[in-house]
This record gives C-alpha cells, sequence and structure tokens, in this order.
C-alpha cells in the first residue's frame, strides 16, 4: 500500500532530478563505455530548453544504469522517444511464459520497429532469482530480446517507480511524463478472461502514438514479487 | 464413503506453458525452482457430508496443503502474485454456489511489497444443492485449482481433485464428516458488516483524497483487506485507539466516482480474529 502513497513522490524525485541517477558512477565502471543498443552514449541534453524548463505532470524518474555489456543506459537521453520500462527476472514463471509463450516473443520487437525504445530492468538483489550477468544474458539471447536488460540490482530505480511485480510495465512519453504503469495484459500465464484478451501496453502505445491521453492509464500489475534486497 | 481422490498436480517445469519453455540441448536454463509444484500444494477435495440426501445442501472444500514457509493467494493476491481459483463441478441436476474464500493473512516482502494469502493449510469451499430426487447410488463431484505457490521464489501450480459421495435413502441421516475442518473454516468466511455492529462509517474526501473511519468497539486490532482492483487507489490504513476499542482510517486516492469498498475487514477481539466483508459506497457528509 505504500507503493500507491509513492506516487505523488515519483513526480517529486524525477523533478528534482536526484533519485537514481547517482547511480551513474558504479554503473559505468567495469567495462569500456561503447555505444549502448539504445544510443544512450553521451550526455544527451532534452531537444528543447523550454520544453525542459516546463515540469512534467507525473514525470518519469531519471535513472542511468548498466545493461549487460556494461554500458549505461540514461533515461534522460532518450527524451523526445516513448520509451517502455519491462521490469524483468529470467527466473519467474511470468516472465518465461510471456518471453516463451506470451506477449513478450514479439511484441517489443514490433513496438520497436516503429520507434519505440523499449528497456528491461532487472531490480533482483544479488544472491536472489535472477540476479547475475550470465544468467540475463543467457535468457535474454534465448528469448531473442534485441533491447538492453538493465541491472539494477540495489533496487533504486525499481523503487522509484514502484516497480512490484515481473513483468511491470511503464510506458513514458516523449516529454518524459510516466502514461501507463502496470500489467502488461489481462491475461496471467495465458489464461485468458471471458471478455477477451487485452494487451494494456498495446493501447497505451497505440494512444501515446497518435498524440491522445492513455485511457487505462493504471492496472493491477501481476507476476512475481520483484527480488529486491532487505 | 469412499472418496477416491485423483491429485493432478502439475510442476512450474512440467505444466506446459507456465512452465520452463521448451528447450533444446544446449539451451541455457533458467534457476530451477528449489522443488516440484506437487510438494508445495497439494489438492485435495473433501465433503462435509458422508453421504447426499435428495434436496440436501452440502459443502465441498478444496483442501489446499502449503508446504512449509511458502505461500498461494487471496481472491486479491495484492501487489504481487496471482490469484488461487477452484472451479467445483457435480453431476446434472445439482446446483453449485460460488467459491468461497476464507479471510486472508498480510505477507510483506522486500521492497514494501504487500500482498495476501494462506500459509499451510486452506480451504476453499462452495455450498451445493442436490436434486429433489437422486437415482444413482453414488454422485461425483470434482474441483479444478490453480494457485501460484511463493516463498522467495514462485512455482505455478493446478490440480484436480475427485470424490464420491453414497446417496441416502429417505429418512437415512445424512452423517457429517471432516466437521473440524468444516467449521475452522466456515469461522474464518467473511460475515456481513452488520454483524459487527460498528458505528456508521465516516467519510471525508478533498482534492488529495479520500478517507472513510470505521470505529469497532471492543476492537484490539483492525485490518482491511482490500479487494482486487480496489488496492491500486489505497494509499494507507491506520488503525487509532478511540475510548470504545479502535477507529480503522483508510485513505484512497480521490477519482471521479464515488468511491466503492468492497474487501474484507479482520477484526481481533479477545484474540480472536473475524472477518467482515465489506461494502460500503461513499456518501457525502
Amino acid at each position: 500500500m505504500s507503493r500507491m502513497s509513492r506516487l505523488p513522490l515519483l513526480a517529486l524525485l524525477a523533478t528534482t532530478a536526484c533519485g537514481a541517477s547517482q547511480a551513474d558512477d558504479s554503473a559505468g565502471a567495469g567495462a569500456a563505455p561503447a555505444p549502448a543498443p539504445v544510443g544512450a552514449g553521451g550526455a544527451a541534453r532534452p531537444a528543447s530548453p523550454a520544453a525542459a524548463d516546463r515540469p512534467v505532470a507525473n514525470a518519469a524518474p531519471d535513472f542511468s544504469l548498466p545493461d549487460l555489456d556494461g554500458n549505461t543506459v540514461s533515461l534522460s537521453s532518450l527524451r523526445g522517444k516513448v520509451v517502455v520500462l519491462e521490469w524483468f527476472n529470467p527466473g519467474c514463471p511470468f516472465v518465461r511464459y510471456a518471453h516463451s509463450d506470451g506477449p513478450l516473443r514479439d511484441l517489443a520487437a514490433r513496438h520497436m520497429a516503429s520507434g519505440v525504445v523499449w528497456l528491461a530492468i532487472n531490480s533482483g538483489a544479488r544472491g536472489k532469482q535472477g540476479h547475475g550477468l550470465d544468467i540475463n544474458r543467457e535468457w535474454r539471447a534465448k528469448w531473442n530480446m534485441e533491447y538492453p536488460v538493465l541491472l539494477d540490482d540495489k533496487g533504486e530505480v525499481g523503487r522509484a517507480y514502484g516497480a512490484t511485480n515481473t513483468p511491470h510495465m511503464f510506458v513514458i512519453d516523449p516529454r518524459g511524463a510516466l502514461v501507463y504503469r502496470g500489467a502488461l495484459d489481462n491475461a496471467p500465464l495465458g489464461k485468458v478472461p471471458a471478455e477477451g484478451h487485452t494487451i494494456y501496453l498495446n493501447d497505451a502505445l497505440a494512444a501515446v502514438a497518435a498524440g491522445r491521453p492513455v485511457d487505462v492509464a493504471e492496472t493491477k500489475a501481476y507476476g512475481c514479487s520483484v527480488k529486491y534486497g532487505n | 464413503m469412499r472418496a477416491l481422490v485423483l491429485a493432478l498436480v502439475c510442476a512450474g517445469s512440467a505444466c506446459g506453458s507456465a512452465g520452463e519453455p521448451a528447450t533444446s540441448p544446449e539451451a541455457p536454463r533458467a534457476p530451477r525452482p528449489p522443488r516440484r509444484a506437487s510438494e508445495l500444494v497439494r489438492l485435495t477435495l473433501l465433503a462435509d457430508v458422508a453421504r447426499v440426501a435428495p434436496g440436501q445442501e452440502v459443502t465441498l472444500g478444496a483442501r489446499l496443503d502449503i508446504a512449509p514457509g511458502w505461500h498461494i493467494y487471496w481472491a486479491n493476491p495484492g501487489e504481487s502474485g496471482l490469484a488461487s481459483e477452484a472451479t467445483f463441478t457435480a453431476p446434472t441436476g445439482f446446483k453449485v454456489g460460488p467459491t468461497r474464500f476464507p479471510g486472508p493473512v498480510r505477507f510483506e516482502s522486500p521492497g514494501d511489497i504487500t500482498s495476501y494469502g494462506y500459509q499451510e493449510l486452506v480451504m476453499l469451499t462452495s455450498r451445493v444443492a442436490a436434486p429433489a430426487s437422486l437415482d444413482s447410488e453414488r454422485v461425483r463431484f470434482s474441483v479444478q485449482a490453480s494457485w501460484l505457490a511463493c516463498r522467495d521464489v514462485c512455482v505455478p501450480g493446478r490440480g484436480e481433485s475427485e470424490m464420491e459421495l453414497e446417496t441416502a435413502r429417505a429418512g437415512e441421516p445424512s452423517l457429517p464428516a471432516h466437521a473440524e475442518l468444516f467449521a475452522r473454516q466456515a469461522s474464518a468466511l467473511p460475515r456481513p458488516l452488520a454483524e459487527l455492529g460498528a458505528a456508521a462509517p465516516r467519510w471525508r474526501r478533498d482534492e488529495r483524497q479520500v478517507t472513510v473511519a470505521l470505529e469497532v468497539a471492543g476492537a484490539e486490532r483492525l485490518e482491511y483487506f482490500p479487494a482486487s482492483g480496489e488496492d491500486l487507489g489505497l494509499t494507507g490504513q491506520a488503525s487509532v485507539p478511540t475510548s470504545a476499542g479502535l477507529r480503522i482510517e483508510l485513505s484512497y486516492r480521490p477519482a471521479t466516482r464515488p468511491l466503492r469498498l468492497g474487501g474484507v475487514l479482520a477484526v481481533t477481539k479477545a484474540h480472536a480474529v473475524r472477518y467482515y466483508a465489506v461494502d460500503l459506497e461513499e456518501s457525502p457528509r
């Protein structure tokens, strides 16, 4: 429940430009910086300073996290793009279903083809299920994930977003506003309800692409709990 | 009574889509769940009678025995997890009632993740009414159930269990069965809120939140379990001592529509917990 109370805090965190961005230092360490798959190489600035001055309602908290090759990906460098965040744990049965038989088999590829930036984030702590470079590399390859898996093993980014589940999905619009948070779809483990299969994420992305407000901006996520440290 | 119990529990790794994806020999493997699903949760169908008479109402129970340290989920799993489900099947002519969930307990995971469910043992039940006449000597019931068992990791499972009851002749008593277990289960079912004898709820709304306060005389502890969906807007709950007992205050994000509560209130009095079904709609005051 405390998660819900964090919602106003999210905006605050982002507008005061603190929060997870300190993770930058540790994130960059360890590997030679190379252009990240999403093009998050340098210190990109928002396209328009005027737009940046105006506070964005429900702003998505900024973050910088390392991918599996040690490249740092920063949300701030992606301003102007639609960004999808997918909370990830390769050991979670819901993630395994979604990637092997469920909607995540091809959803990312389809939306990335129309310019959406897709990022998986693993907030599992050291020693918890799904933590570690090897296992994430293995399953990213096996599931043909052509987008980065970012490691947040301190859980700072996960907590800033209030990510509770894997998978837990977030959509950020080109202005940096969080416009959708919640479940991938309404069919946990493929169990489609009587009213039919709805992939909330598709609806949210379609609305953003059309410049419309997202009808269903928040749903209840389902899945494994994010394996945060204590 | 001959109870034919057939528990087909499939492990996360052997359960079609829910399990490990089909792998070629050289493919990497996900971390294995520490135990197989069949050891984590065992499903057994039980009835509260040993034989059923025409026109009689009996209670069927999907008994779920949960391995130590693991839990499964309530109808609203909370911030993570997946609701348990049980679907009861009876012969033609029987009327099967809705599946009833006993009041849950609360689990906290690292990261302030709150979920609701059960440990050790829970029985999901359904009232089943027999038709006015029964031709056969035996009737067969079954239940299909699914759950998500979690500890530090989660393993989905499902199962099926069957049983037969003899049919009673006219005038024959129906012979209670598993009386203690069914009584314990019934006492944990949510009762109507009116039975609590609480004062009328007090609503308050401003642009930042909607709060509802409910005072319960003699209460030692109050805890509210929101209905699924309702918890998206629930921002907090607090218990405040009063001269007569406790007052629970629930805070919600304001929505355009009047707020509707459909959860369960757990009330501890004299060290005993009772659950009450909350069905309240915001009324402006």
